[in-house]
């Protein structure tokens, strides 16, 4: 019964950093229909920055290093979106061929900015030190708790901004229908930029989290956008609700190999999100 | 045409160095690529379980060559890869767009994950030996089987499943509503595009002395061929070769001239010849072409 | 230590010989290249060169422990190495080498911290003195080094390239064991030399007895050469009477177990768990509440950095403290025992070498730590190995005083060398001989790597128990 609490409670914690790490891409794809293959390598930006600041002689706090890192990662975002991905958007026939030159796109930048910060930062393994240590009287580890609960408090933010601003309201529009959102009086181009440049932010918010976490390298990005496609699809691409229940399954799952059998762990990824998405090909949440 | 396929058969016999093995890499990446246009081009399904086809050739070649002739490991190779693509293309019947795009993806992760497993509790290790063949035999499976590629690709567009596919890229339910079997077709040509990846594996495997699941299910196998793909063109049989002779020599040129800031500007070409290119080499030819008819015709 | 000397005076003895005479020579008798002289002109020049050349034709060991010179070098204490080579220097002005290395993707860190600094810091001091010494001749040393992405497939091909296109005359490895297998058949068919830079393996040592790489040399030790031996004895040394192993599911890990839980099982120590995690595992507490449950004296986590990272942050998390803790690939690196601030001093780790161990180490450990950018990137397991292997491939080019890589390989196989490391380097069936190596097993120890192998590699009485997690701090 430990055993099976123990499961339950590190799943979640677990499920936490999965979805950490996806929500943002699920934003990306749900509004600018970017499917963001260098989703990854901003999670890795945001790490390096924060171990950057850390080992700084200002010694920055690893939580406050958010507030530089979301909103560096937003403007490259925005400016990515306004520059690249827009222009593909205008040159694209159909919806079906942005989608894939955009994955294309960000391909070619998956290589572009995991060199350059390998040109930065090098290759050495890293982490920071911060918040290792278990919550007093329950075993429960203090940094996962806290990416948890940044994650649930991000979405939370997130969920109101898109139900109560006229800002979020332009999003949802032009999520359901970019031609009337334009016609409406929406500027689409900003609505999107500001979209894609908010999916970075939260892939900033991510790295910044994992630094003290887990081992970084500027090389880790790809592993990140596997695990945020795999737990997007399965909740649903564009749903962040979806990303958290995809997240949340895809930690329990593993923990539950992982106590049986750990070699199996990342089989068991790629099957449950097989048997999930020949059970319901559009994800828990997709309509 | 027959004149480069003249030149490309007599190479080994005029260069034994090193221009064999770069244009085998050519022959594989194109092999590979317009293997994936079949499928792929006209219905605009991406798939990116080349990698899972072509690590199964490997894994073939390095239990079956040896103990079997080469031909014979290539053979079975394309085989196997048809009939895996088969049952993968009818699980994934229900999937469209992007969610067929990451499920291929998955797979490919999934086999590599698998024959890591397996591979620990059966052989208690990790890599296996292959019988080696030598570059210039690698060269000539590799052309045959790129010649075999070409010609399925040409007899498929021309056949009535090329027909199929095409109205299947344009509109998949009003396909089928025009008494087009849309299963058949599709599963059958993804089965097919599975063979060549599958024979290209098993030719350079044996090239390759020490294989790993790792080495086998390389995502750059996956990736590459449909970049190439797009940067030569996809609106006929010539922009894929095309893609995949060009890229591979610009990659040689950049690596050699700037090791250092190589990927870098790898990537940094990819972005702005997708932005630039949308229709590839062959598409921005074209368009050369006539505006160079066009502009000779103004004046008269 | 009476050998040393002999060596000494013998390498000055090579290198005054063959200014005067082989150059001399070389003028008369107009040869061109290597080849020529080991078919139509070998005959000619031994002849010319009458009292020049002690005509012995014994094999290596004998030349190692051979006439000893006396202490003036004359011409007539021409080196007994150049038995079967052509005096004459080669035709060419310098030496070619190639490498295809890792510059970008998983492995760029091999490249930038490991056997990267180690050959770019020899090009640099061997052209700072003029060049290699090659039958009187200064050959500076010319590099064409290529990014093989991390990726198999370009690696094979750019290998072939610099061997048929850019006809180098050397090839440098490229890095991680499973490309060393292929890179040694490559180059075993074009005839070239092969020293093995990061990586090996028990499998590849099967291949080597089968005679099918006589021109491969590995360098590096693993598992059964002779790591987990060494290991054994240390542990039944310190009274350790039961272990527990996790291990990465990769060729590293799966060799790591098997090896240690045989080298264990013959000294009596229990293995009481042996879990394969997969590389990539996300989280690990599963295996350390089963440690904890266990009690084991000793802790094995043959991982890579990523997951040893892991798994140290979370038995500190946890608060267990195992009596011992020996840490795979990733625990001799600075920068990872760093990243605890010394919270996580004592832990064991694969390697070993330290900085300690003589002034000389101690003064190239400066000069590399300022290469690689630091202290922090310096690697205590393969760094001084790769000092040795450019040592050794230089030396041995001298006494064949050749480019023929066969002589070389020859030299190689037979001869004793003097390194940074030891002063009795050298090749046992072309594996580097356990006895060549500073150490197996390091201890990090208030901050400073130290060698804990029993015997007289030992630079520091291994610490055992450890202190609890975080005792010691470094600032």
């Amino acid at each position: 019964m430990a055993a099976f609490r123990d499961i339950i409670i590190t799943g979640l914690l677990l499920g936490g950093i999965f979805a950490l790490v996806s929500v943002g891409l699920s934003l990306q794809y749900g509004v600018g229909r970017v499917l963001n293959v260098a989703h990854g390598e901003f999670i890795m930006i945001g790490s390096f920055v924060t171990f950057w600041l850390f080992g700084s002689t200002i010694r920055l706090n690893p939580l406050l290093s958010i507030v530089i890192t979301a909103p560096l990662v937003f403007v490259i975002g925005w400016f990515l979106h306004a520059t690249l991905f827009r222009r593909l958007m205008h040159t694209a026939p159909t919806l079906d061929i942005f989608e894939g030159k955009s994955m294309l796109a960000s391909f070619g930048l998956l290589y572009v900015v995991q060199n350059i910060a390998r040109i930065i930062w090098g290759s050495q393994t890293h982490k920071i030190d911060y918040l290792n240590t278990t919550v007093t009287g329950a075993q429960i580890p203090l940094n996962r708790l806290v990416a948890l609960g940044v994650v649930i408090v991000v979405a939370a933010a997130f969920y109101v901004f898109l139900a109560r601003t006229r800002m979020g309201k332009a999003i949802r529009s032009s999520a359901q229908d970019p031609t009337t959102a334009g016609l409406m009086g929406v500027s689409i181009n900003t609505v999107l930029a500001v979209c894609f440049g908010l999916g970075l932010a939260m892939a900033g918010i991510a790295g910044t989290l994992l630094s003290f976490v887990y081992a970084i390298q500027t090389s880790m990005g790809l592993q990140y956008t596997v695990i945020a496609m795999i737990v997007v699809v399965l909740g649903g691409l564009g749903s962040i609700t979806g990303a958290m229940i995809g997240g949340v399954i895809l930690g329990i799952v593993s923990q539950l190999v992982t106590h049986f059998q750990p070699t199996l762990t990342m089989i068991a990824y790629y099957v449950v999100f097989i048997i999930l998405l020949l059970a319901r090909p559009k994800g828990i949440m997709g309509k | 045409m027959l004149v480069i396929f003249v030149l490309l058969a007599i190479l080994p016999t005029v260069n034994h160095g090193y221009t064999v093995t770069l244009f085998a890499d050519i022959l594989r990446y194109a092999t590979l690529t317009v293997a994936w246009v079949i499928f792929s081009g006209p219905t605009g399904y991406m798939s990116l379980a080349t990698s899972a086809f072509y690590g199964l050739g490997f894994y073939i070649a390095a239990v079956a060559n040896g103990p079997l002739p080469f031909a014979a490991a290539i053979i079975i190779s394309g085989i196997a890869g048809f009939a895996i693509a088969v049952f993968v293309g009818a699980l994934t019947l229900r999937l469209r767009g992007v969610y067929f795009c990451i499920f291929t993806f998955a797979l490919t992760l999934l086999v590599q994950n698998v024959v890591m497993e397996i591979e620990r509790l059966v052989t208690q290790t990790r890599g296996r030996f292959v019988v080696n063949e030598t570059a210039e035999a690698a060269y000539y499976a590799m052309f045959v089987v790129f010649l075999f590629t070409m010609v399925m690709a040409i007899m498929i567009r021309r056949s009535r499943y090329g027909l199929a596919l095409q109205s299947i890229g344009e509109h998949e339910e009003a396909a089928a509503h025009s008494g087009i079997n849309v299963v058949r077709s599709k599963v059958l040509v993804f089965g097919a595009s599975a063979v060549p990846m599958a024979m290209a594996g098993a030719i350079i495997a044996t090239r390759r002395t020490y294989i790993d699941p790792g080495i086998a299910f390389n995502l750059n196998t996956t990736f590459l061929p449909v970049l190439m793909a797009l940067f030569g063109g996809m609106g006929n049989l010539v922009g894929p070769v095309i893609g995949a002779a060009v890229f591979t020599y610009i990659g040689e040129i950049l690596l050699t001239r700037f090791p250092d800031l190589y990927m870098l500007i790898f990537g940094a070409v990819l972005i702005l010849a997708i932005v630039f290119m949308p229709n590839g080499i062959v598409g921005l030819a074209q368009m050369a072409w006539n505006k160079m008819r066009g502009g000779r015709r103004a004046p008269a | 230590m009476p050998d040393e000397e002999t060596r000494e005076t013998k390498d000055e003895g090579l290198q005054t010989a063959k200014v005067v005479s082989r150059r001399e020579f070389l003028k008369y008798a107009g040869i061109a290249g290597a080849a020529v002289a080991v078919s139509g002109g070998l005959g000619g020049v031994l002849a010319a060169c009458g009292d020049d050349e002690p005509t012995t034709t014994t094999a290596g060991p004998d030349v190692t422990e051979g006439p000893t010179t006396t202490a003036g070098t004359g011409p007539t204490d021409a080196p007994t190495t150049t038995v079967q080579a052509g005096p004459e220097p080669p035709a060419q002005d310098t030496i070619r080498i190639g490498a295809a290395r890792p510059i970008s993707g998983a492995n760029a860190i091999f490249e930038e911290a490991h056997f990267g600094p180690a050959y770019k810091l020899w090009v640099e001091d061997v052209n700072a003195a003029g060049g290699v010494d090659v039958a009187g001749k200064k050959m500076p040393v010319e590099m064409i080094v290529y990014d093989d992405q991390s990726d198999m497939d370009q690696s094979m091909r750019l290998i072939t390239k610099l061997i048929e296109e850019d006809k180098v005359d050397f090839l440098f490895s490229p890095c991680s064991t499973a490309f060393q297998f292929a890179a040694a058949g490559v180059a075993n068919a074009h005839n070239f030399l092969l020293l093995s830079s990061e990586g090996g393996a028990t499998t590849l040592e099967n291949e080597m007895k089968k005679g099918s790489l006589p021109l491969y040399f590995q360098l590096l030790n693993y598992s059964n050469h002779v790591q987990m031996p060494v290991f054994a004895e240390l542990c039944a040394e310190l009274g350790v009477k039961t272990v527990s192993i996790c291990y990465i599911d990769d060729l590293h890990g799966i060799e790591y177990q098997a090896q240690a839980q045989i080298e264990l099982a013959g000294r009596d120590i229990e293995v009481l768990s042996n879990v394969p995690v997969p590389p990539g595992i996300k989280d690990v507490t599963t295996i350390v509440k089963q440690w904890q449950s266990e009690a084991a004296d000793m802790i094995c986590s043959f991982q890579y950095p990523p997951e040893n990272i892991l798994t140290i942050s979370t038995l500190m998390q946890l608060n267990y403290n195992p009596k011992g803790i020996l840490v795979g690939p990733g625990g001799p690196t600075q920068a990872v025992y760093d990243i605890w601030q010394g919270a996580a001093d004592q832990y064991f780790f694969e390697g070993a070498w330290t900085y300690e161990q003589s002034p000389e180490v101690k003064a190239y450990y400066e000069k590399l730590a300022a290469f690689v950018g630091g202290p922090a990137n310096v690697d205590f397991w393969g760094s001084l190995i790769y000092k040795a292997q450019m040592e050794l491939f230089q030396q041995a080019i001298e006494r064949a005083a050749s480019l023929d890589h066969q002589k070389i390989a020859e030299v190689l196989r037979t001869e004793h060398f003097k390194t940074l490391m030891s002063d009795d380097t050298f090749f046992t069936n072309q594996l580097l001989d356990a006895s060549s190596y500073s150490g197996q097993i390091g201890q990090w120890q208030n901050g400073v790597p130290h060698v804990v192998d029993p015997g007289p590699k030992r630079t520091a009485e291994p610490i055992y128990p450890k202190i609890p997690w975080g005792s010691f701090t470094v600032s």
